[in-house]
């Protein structure tokens, strides 16, 4: 293969990660990294931090429109921060102490538990009967989109502390295991907060980017960046993060959870299989 | 000529865009994302653009060359960096669209603090600034190292 058709097979390889996690919330890393490190033999090094840059620039290039269309709870976001970035700098310094390959499992089957949650409620378009808890009213966390099917919507938040330690979890976790971080993001606000699904996974877009440049200074630092990779993963995946912030507003809520579903699907079973030391996936 | 007309016609009219925009918060922060990602996407194509010229009818199997590039060359120091751009080394301009894409949540997060400053919002100050605190402890402190110790590679020694 050329170096050209390389090139090109890696950015459309980033677009589609960019299109599927400006979606639902996600970084991509998910589907990069298998193909970097599977299909074309990448060194797990690179591939780090190409899943870096790419979570990056999907929660950027996306969260211009998010934004823009005020779906985003900014205030639920910067709190929420808060707790992921405790979390990304307390997990970057526990790993020399944890074992991975249990955390692996762990999380995976957590994530597995949550995605039966997720099933049961798939024709849910909107959370009914959410009334704020103390802290949501204390933090101002209520508000209101516009839904292009829906008309104004306007909801409360409930749960937060849990929400909080979770977010707690999945920033200790990008770091620890550097996956999974959007995926419990877009579990907390939806299905312990009970925010609608397009605020959750945008709010989870925007967040992500901050807890990948939380541990980006930690990991860089140490790790190894080839701009041969990086550059046609960035390109590609602003692309499709673009396109994607597009067509979120077209889509329903439904149909985000039906698309998020077998992702959390997906990520928990590469969590289990590299706990138990099966590279299928690579990495 | 302008300015004339402008008072000619009623202040108000429906037409006129507002004098002074409320500040929405939501709409500048997407306005620093998006100068972030724009500049370091044209750093980013600039450089690869430059690359791919470069190596033009050389480049063989991307193996080699990927490898190459993550082997057998320099990185960049912070120092470096701007010395290789008046150059016109291509894996510096992508070097530049990586840190610019890797600091744009930073630049966001500051950029937020500012934005409820203004709203006298003293709460989601507090919020903002101990993220963005955390996040340069991440970067600077507790042996980060920060971006002058950041491991890019180049292809500067290469040839």
């Amino acid at each position: 293969m050329t170096l050209w058709l390389f090139m090109l097979v890696v950015l459309g390889a980033a677009f589609a990660a960019g299109l599927v996690g400006s979606l639902v919330g996600i970084g991509g890393g998910i589907l990069i990294v298998p193909l970097l490190t599977t299909a074309f033999g990448i060194p797990i090094t690179y591939a780090v931090g190409a899943s870096i840059v790419c979570t990056i620039a999907t929660s950027s290039g996306a969260a211009v429109a998010y934004l823009r269309d005020h779906i985003i709870n900014l205030r639920v976001g910067m709190f929420l921060e808060l707790a992921t970035t405790i979390g990304a700098i307390s997990g970057a310094y526990l790993a020399s102490v944890v074992n991975a390959s249990f955390l692996f499992v762990l999380f995976g089957i957590v994530m597995l538990i949550s995605a039966s949650s997720m099933i049961v409620k798939f024709g849910e378009e909107l959370p009914q009967g959410v009334v704020n808890d103390a802290a949501a009213n204390t933090l101002r966390l209520a508000s209101s989109y516009n839904d292009r099917k829906l008309g104004h919507i306007a909801y409360q938040v409930t749960r937060v502390p849990v929400g909080f330690g979770i977010m707690y979890v999945a920033g200790a976790l990008s770091a620890l295991l550097g996956i999974g971080s959007g995926a419990f993001k877009v579990l907390a606000m939806d299905t312990a907060m009970r925010m609608p699904m397009k605020v959750s996974s945008t709010t989870s877009n925007f967040m992500i980017g901050v807890t990948a440049a939380a541990s980006a200074g930690i990991y860089l630092g140490r790790g190894e960046v080839n701009p041969l990779l990086v550059a046609p993963i960035a390109l590609g995946v602003l692309g499709g993060a673009l396109l994607g912030s597009r067509i979120l507003p077209r889509l329903s809520n439904i149909g985000i959870r039906k698309l998020f579903t077998p992702i959390l699907l997906l990520i928990a079973a590469q969590m289990i299989l590299k706990g138990l030391g099966v590279s299928i996936f690579g990495s | 000529m302008a300015a004339k007309d402008d008072q000619t016609r009623p202040p108000l009219a429906a037409s006129d865009p507002p004098t002074r925009v409320a500040a929405d918060p939501s709409v500048i922060v997407s306005y620093v994302l998006r100068v972030g990602v724009f500049s370091s996407a044209v750093l980013l194509v600039m450089g690869m653009f430059f690359y791919l010229i470069s190596v033009g009818g050389r480049a063989g199997d991307w193996r080699s060359v990927v490898n190459d590039v993550g082997e057998h060359s320099q990185l960049y120091h912070a120092d470096q960096l701007l010395a290789a751009l008046t150059r016109f080394e291509p894996l510096a301009f992508v070097e530049l669209g990586v840190i610019v894409l890797i600091l744009t949540p930073l630049l966001r997060v500051a950029a937020t603090v500012l934005i409820f400053a203004r709203e006298r919002d003293r709460l989601y100050v507090g919020i903002t600034l101990v993220v963005l605190a955390l996040l340069l402890l991440g970067w600077f402190g507790l042996g980060g190292g920060g971006l002058g110790n950041l491991k890019f590679y180049s292809g500067a020694a290469r040839t």
